[in-house]
């Protein structure tokens, strides 16, 4: 397959998996500019322009070292331990020397310590407040990792209503913006549907009503997390140097302001907030 | 004349060394249930196995004390509701309820001192180690999708020594520390690991089918949370040396052997069922 040239003349791989939110604000720039891969789990047929890449797959489709840049946003969280060498590997493999690649993943330290913070001292009990805050805190490691439907207990605490606005911006940006401003959103599905894709479109449909939304089976659950460290160490591993922590409005990709990815487009806060690294291939 | 019932109840869900060194040392004035694949029939102890999530097989206001031992972080917050239900029916007035949870705010800090050690010399190699292992605790008995986990493969592949086990886990995994060789007779205890692969459809090696995956993650606050909705009033967090539970304690089942303090460390959880009637919901 051919990748997509930009229009600064670059080839841009740009790999996510989900976001109802992402999609909205940055499908424009990445369907156009990029290449855009989508990492699934149940199978998908010809979707152009979106490459549905299946995550047991061995290979990207595509040839050694051609793209310049890569971004892999929110992948490696939903990638068991054993698949993620294969993952990098195959992100390695497609990126040029001293091409850069950028990440970003959930900043499980940030979570942890933010948890921490919410739990106080222990001097004085929490308030109600303060309880819902540090579910919330809570539910941010955890639940996407226990949830056995999908949405999982924070879809059912937004149910019950217990959630302010400001924690769930300050813990997930635009990320849950579906439910916070649920008129601003259309549902789309995301890329046209096309005759090929209908057998597999039929199989997905049976197959998650099957399970019962399983969040395993789509590709929801969350199977590991990282910090700088852990990250630092597959990266080294597969031929990465110079590995850098960026905001997430910052970068060292020139133009890096054109495709702003992880910038929220209704103002300067992160889209969703998150442990931003770019590093570069030897 | 049959015998009196046990007014007491174990709720546990595996572990081979918690068995032969706590359960089976349980005096009659104790019930246990244990929660484990399949969800029927006894085990080899003759201890019924049954499926708590269904209900508990005791009529309303008849046991005076209920300990839920690792139970409750095998359910789904929706489940826990229904299960804390059904212990709170089944408990007289004003009698005891007791859990051990996962310690996960202990865990949490710990993660964060490996993490700070680490950062001051990310390339020593045992620093990276300890750090990989903090992070293993908190993840991977929820993220795991074959049994045993990553765990189970650090422990068998020597990456965790046996001591840092026992630091960590207690007693609780005494049984992976042990010889593992299998016993003579590999064909028939093939033969009988095949019943449960069949009966589940293929399920029986899913950790969250087994239950032995984490499905929720409670702390404190949860637990109160929980509790409090419930119907249980006096909640407090006792030590594994100590419980409310009157007359014969059982806090030895939390109590370690060889040297070990703790059986498996833990947060520990206490309530008493509400002594007035509860307004039921009306239907």
């Amino acid at each position: 397959m051919k990748p997509v040239m930009s229009r600064d003349g670059r080839r841009i791989l740009h790999v996510w998996r989900a976001g109802v939110s992402y999609w909205h604000q940055k499908s424009p720039i990445f369907l156009t500019q990029c290449t855009p891969v989508k990492l699934v789990r149940l199978p998908y047929g010809r979707t152009p322009p979106i490459f549905h890449v299946r995550l047991g797959s061995k290979r990207l489709p595509f040839p050694d070292g051609c793209f310049d840049v890569t971004y892999i946003y929110h992948i490696l969280e939903h990638v068991s331990y054993h698949e993620r060498a294969n993952v990098m590997g195959e992100i390695a493999r497609t990126l040029r020397p001293g091409g850069v690649l950028r990440i970003s993943v959930q900043d499980f330290e940030g979570h942890i310590r933010r948890y921490l913070d919410a739990l106080g001292s222990g001097d004085q009990p929490l308030d109600a407040d303060g309880v819902q805050y540090l579910r919330w805190c809570r539910l941010r490691i955890t639940d996407q990792m226990v949830r056995t439907h999908g949405g999982g207990e924070m879809l059912d605490a937004w149910r019950d209503g217990e959630w302010k606005p400001e924690t769930l911006k300050e813990l997930f940006g635009d990320g849950l913006r579906q439910f916070t401003h649920p008129s601003t959103f259309t549902h789309s599905r995301g890329y046209r549907m096309t005759l090929s894709d209908l057998p597999f479109a039929v199989y997905r449909k049976l197959r998650l009503r099957l399970s019962g939304g399983d969040p395993r089976l789509v590709g929801e659950a969350d199977l590991w997390h990282d910090d700088e460290l852990s990250m630092r160490d597959l990266l080294l591993g597969h031929g990465f140097t110079d590995i850098r922590r960026h905001t997430y409005k910052t970068s060292d990709i020139d133009g890096w302001e054109n495709y702003d990815f992880d910038r929220s487009n209704f103002g300067d806060y992160p889209l969703e907030p998150s442990l931003y690294l770019e590093t570069r291939k030897l | 004349m049959p015998k009196p019932r046990p007014t007491r109840l174990l709720l546990w869900r595996v572990g081979k060394t918690f068995r032969q060194e706590r359960v089976s040392k349980l005096s009659a004035s104790w019930d246990n249930i244990s929660w484990s694949p399949p969800f029927f029939g006894r085990d080899a102890s003759g201890i019924a196995r049954r499926n708590i999530l269904n209900g508990l097989p005791y009529p309303d206001a008849s046991l005076t004390a209920v300990y839920a031992r690792r139970i409750l972080e095998h359910c789904t917050h929706r489940e826990a509701a229904v299960l804390l239900a059904e212990i709170r029916r089944c408990l007289v007035p004003g009698g005891w309820f007791r859990a051990s949870v996962p310690p996960f705010e202990a865990a949490c800090r710990r993660y964060l001192t490996r993490l700070d050690q680490r950062r001051a010399d990310p390339d020593n190699p045992e620093l990276a180690r300890l750090h990989h292992i903090s992070v293993i605790e908190i993840v991977d008995q929820a993220a795991r999708r074959r049994a045993g986990g990553l765990l189970a493969q650090n422990v068998r592949a020597g990456t965790v020594s046996p001591a840092e086990v026992r630091a960590q886990f207690g007693n609780a995994l005494d049984f992976m520390l042990g010889d593992t060789a299998r016993a003579p007779g590999g064909l028939l205890r093939s033969l009988r690991n095949l019943i449960p692969l069949i009966l589940s459809a293929g399920r029986s090696r899913d950790p969250r089918w087994t239950r032995e995956a984490y499905l929720s993650y409670p702390d404190r606050a949860t637990l109160e949370t929980w509790l409090g909705k419930a119907g249980f009033v006096n909640i407090c967090f006792p030590s594994h040396e100590s419980s409310g539970i009157e007359g014969e304690t059982p806090w030895w089942l939390d109590t370690g052997f060889d040297n070990i303090g703790e059986f498996e460390p833990s947060l520990y959880v206490e309530a008493s069922r509400r002594t007035e009637p509860v307004q039921e919901a009306s239907r």
